[in-house]
């Protein structure tokens, strides 16, 4: 990966293309090249739809190689959501595609001068822009049928649905899995509205004729690899718990510790969970034909998608993961395993994200706009936001400004982004981490649990309550750092536990780049990040008071712990002091 | 009312969500969550300590299995190691306890005890059911006999074919006949054994 190609869209007619090597950019992968380019080259004043915002699509450093577990692709903007920076990353082929193709990244820059939509195609052959009409208002599905005999056998798609096409706040890219289908989706923030405001619709990526990336080192690489695939394969968490039941296996504990938001977060628990966990979901797929245990691309070795079919055994959707099944499930009132993966195909369809949407519709159930519990509602909802109609537009600009429209104060979203699945006054080191997050409330941007390895900031009691601020620092840089690599979050469980298997990941860098990084290097490269994010952020307008929950965490305790969020605003600022 | 059902290669699958939805098993209280777990629940000492990650009692994250299980009625919840960091955190005695610092069982939670012998509500999540479950089924726990009565009713031929045996009270009875399912509906608690 040696390589940044620039489609300029300001040409007047066809997009432009312009490569060139890497620069200042030079070492960077992932968050970190997709947030420096945004910090170094979007004014951070500039609007998110305007010609001045940048889409940055970058594989990460160990994409394109061997290494198990690599496929992320961090997608970066400015964004139309938060107003803030913005890294969101998915799944599925493309990023391997890309870095073998030698692309670090793909900068989408400029301004379209009309409402003509393009196709992208990439392969090792060149570059190529086609204008294309037929593929206005299309879902991400019927993309996919369109274009799969182009990118099924070698490639993957890259496309945004209706909703990034109408530049809804609320709205993904996607990306294919191994099968073709657009189930993966680079999904929080808006950024299918930035790469809709540029007029692109479809990226085709070709991987034909193109070879697994070199490392510097093979022998180390290889070793390193195998100690790394190892360690996967033996924890209980990636080599059982994951690919057995996926992440809804969290639904029944979250739900018993009581921080399950329920009925948009008047709740921490929810009475039929259980007949929405992960276990059901999993004996339900078993039954009917289903796949619980499948990878969104190829050398994942945790498995932790799947498959959902209906009761004659047909694809319904994707297997939906814990966030989707609580936002359309508990968060709504909704308890039918069929109508939540109904549900997720149509977020995935019209490119919506499921939790913003989910949160979405909790606000607008809230609002008495229809009843908890209201699945066929919920379901006719997502069609007038993927169809655009004018409540759907509404629906379609986020939690927090459906809840405006309505008048509500109750929208449990910070920096304007809606919460994830785990409620803050519960887990109230979640709640820092939602808080400070540059992303807004996000609940990976402090997943990577390395921190105890990496001891950045030093040691932290763990049952101190104090320790909170620390322990999300500690995240956040971790998670920074992973999300650099290409590596999917999912590795940190085995990581936690085993050094040998996070020492095997760092390894793997070096073999594959010829350097000498150590556990200190990796926390470097997680702060720098983080810098880079601040400052774009404290540019375009973000401050300490953005740093904070919604007051009513503060002064509405929840059930069945009868909790609020205390964390002291002062504490909340410490956060960055490192 | 006892049932005992007999199931074909002991797949108990059709049952599991009885033991997610929690049953209930009499124990001796005032006794620590690691006493009744070895020594009214029977579960092996390697299970405790290795594959029971997250234990919840009355829905607070248990760090410490000296804390005493008090009061009947209370509801005992055992996870395997779960993904995520929130997931991370409810482990017990974990690095990343902290974050649920406010919701874990402390002191303030603990009640007199006002009985020797009382009633404790187990759920089994995740791994813990194949791993505990055959064990709780073998040697009978108590459920609504009304939730008992809807799973029976819901099973399909192929489930329905791999019960090889069912009886109530030690007299065989027929899973699809209709007086059974009444019988069972109007019984609050049923005492059931899955072999």
């Amino acid at each position: 990966m040696d390589k940044i190609l620039r489609i300029n869209v300001s040409g007047g007619g066809q997009p432009l293309f312009q490569e060139e090597g890497l620069g200042d950019y030079a070492g960077l992968g992932g968050r970190a090249l997709t947030s420096a380019v945004v910090n170094a080259e979007v004014p951070a004043d500039s609007h998110p739809l305007g010609p001045e915002n940048k889409l940055v699509i970058a594989p990460g450093m160990l994409s394109g190689t061997a290494a198990v577990n690599s496929g992320r692709l961090s997608i970066g903007c400015k964004s139309p959501l938060t107003g803030g920076i913005k890294e969101a990353n998915a799944g599925g082929q493309a990023a391997q595609v890309l870095a073998k193709l030698g692309y670090a990244a793909l900068i989408i820059e400029g301004e379209r001068s009309s409402d003509d939509l393009y196709v992208i195609r990439i392969s090792k052959e060149g570059v190529t822009a086609e204008k294309d009409d037929s593929v206005r208002m299309l879902t991400n599905y019927q993309l996919a049928d369109k274009f799969q005999d182009e990118y099924l056998k070698n490639g993957s798609m890259i496309s945004i649905g209706t909703a990034g096409e109408m530049r809804m706040a609320n709205s993904t890219v996607a990306v294919t899995d191994p099968e073709g289908r657009p189930t993966r989706h680079a999904g929080r923030g808006g950024v299918g509205a930035v790469m809709g405001s540029k007029g692109i619709k479809v990226i085709l990526v070709d991987g034909t004729g193109t070879k697994m990336l070199q490392p510097k080192d093979p022998e180390k690489f290889k070793a390193a690899n195998k100690v790394f695939t190892e360690g996967l394969k033996k924890h209980p968490v990636t080599g059982e718990g994951l690919p057995a039941y996926g992440t809804n296996v969290l639904t029944n504990v979250i739900n018993e510790a009581g921080a399950f938001p329920t009925y948009n977060f008047k709740t921490g628990r929810y009475k039929d969970a259980e007949k929405i966990s992960g276990e059901a979901q999993a004996e339900l797929e078993t039954k009917r034909g289903g796949n619980p245990t499948h990878g969104c691309h190829r050398g994942c070795v945790i498995r932790c998608s799947g498959v959902f079919v209906d009761k004659e055994g047909k694809y319904v959707s994707k297997q939906p993961e814990y966030e989707t099944v609580w936002s359309h499930g508990g968060n709504c009132g909704i308890c039918d395993l069929d109508e939540i993966a109904k549900l997720d195909f149509l977020d995935d369809d019209y490119g919506l994200d499921t939790i913003e949407m989910g949160a979405t519709i909790g606000v607008a159930m809230e609002a008495g706009l229809l009843e908890f519990g209201d699945a066929k509602g919920a379901v006719d909802l997502v069609h007038e936001v993927g169809k655009g109609t004018p409540l759907g537009r509404i629906l379609g600009s986020g939690t927090g400004a459906t809840a405006k429209a309505f008048g509500l104060e109750r929208a449990p979203v910070v920096k304007n982004q809606a919460m994830p699945a785990y409620d803050p006054r519960a887990v109230k080191g979640m709640g820092v981490t939602y808080a400070t997050s540059t992303m807004g409330a996000d609940h990976t941007a402090g997943y990577a649990v390395t921190a105890n390895i990496l001891k950045v900031g030093g040691e932290v009691d763990p049952l101190k309550a104090e320790g909170q601020v620390d322990l999300s620092r500690n995240l956040q840089i971790a998670t920074a750092a992973v999300d650099a690599t290409g590596m999917c979050l999912f590795i940190a469980f085995a990581v936690l536990d085993q050094p040998e298997t996070f020492q095997a990941l760092i390894d793997m860098i070096n073999a594959m780049y010829g350097l000498s990084l150590t556990a200190d290097d990796v926390t470097d490269l997680g702060k720098s990040i983080l810098k880079n994010e601040r400052d774009f952020n404290a540019r375009a307008g973000l401050s300490a008071i953005h740093d904070r929950l919604p007051r009513y965490f503060r002064r509405e305790s929840l059930e069945p712990h009868n909790v609020t969020f205390d964390i002291p605003d002062e504490q909340l600022d410490t956060v960055f002091n490192w | 009312m006892d049932v005992r059902i007999q199931v074909e290669g002991q797949d108990r699958q059709m049952f599991h969500s009885l033991l997610r939805e929690g049953v209930d098993v009499e124990v001796r209280l005032g006794r620590s969550v690691r006493e009744i777990l070895k020594d009214d629940l029977h579960v092996p000492d390697q299970v405790i300590e290795k594959d029971i990650q997250s234990l919840f009692l009355n829905n607070h994250p248990v760090d410490d299995l000296r804390i005493p299980v008090q009061k009947s009625d209370s509801v005992l919840s055992l996870s395997a190691a779960m993904p995520g960091l929130v997931g991370a955190s409810m482990r017990r005695g974990g690095t990343y306890a902290g974050l649920r610092q406010g919701i874990s069982w402390s002191e303030n939670e603990a009640e007199q005890v006002g009985q020797d012998k009382g009633c404790l509500r187990v759920k089994l999540f995740n791994f813990m059911v194949p791993a505990l479950g055959p064990l709780l089924f073998s040697r009978g726990v108590q459920v609504k006999g009304s939730r008992l009565a809807q799973i029976l009713k819901g099973l399909t031929e192929a489930e329905r074919d791999r019960i090889v045996g069912l009886y109530v009270n030690d007299t065989k009875a027929q899973i699809q006949d209709p007086e059974l399912i009444e019988r069972l509906t109007a019984e609050e608690i049923v005492r059931l054994f899955v072999v």
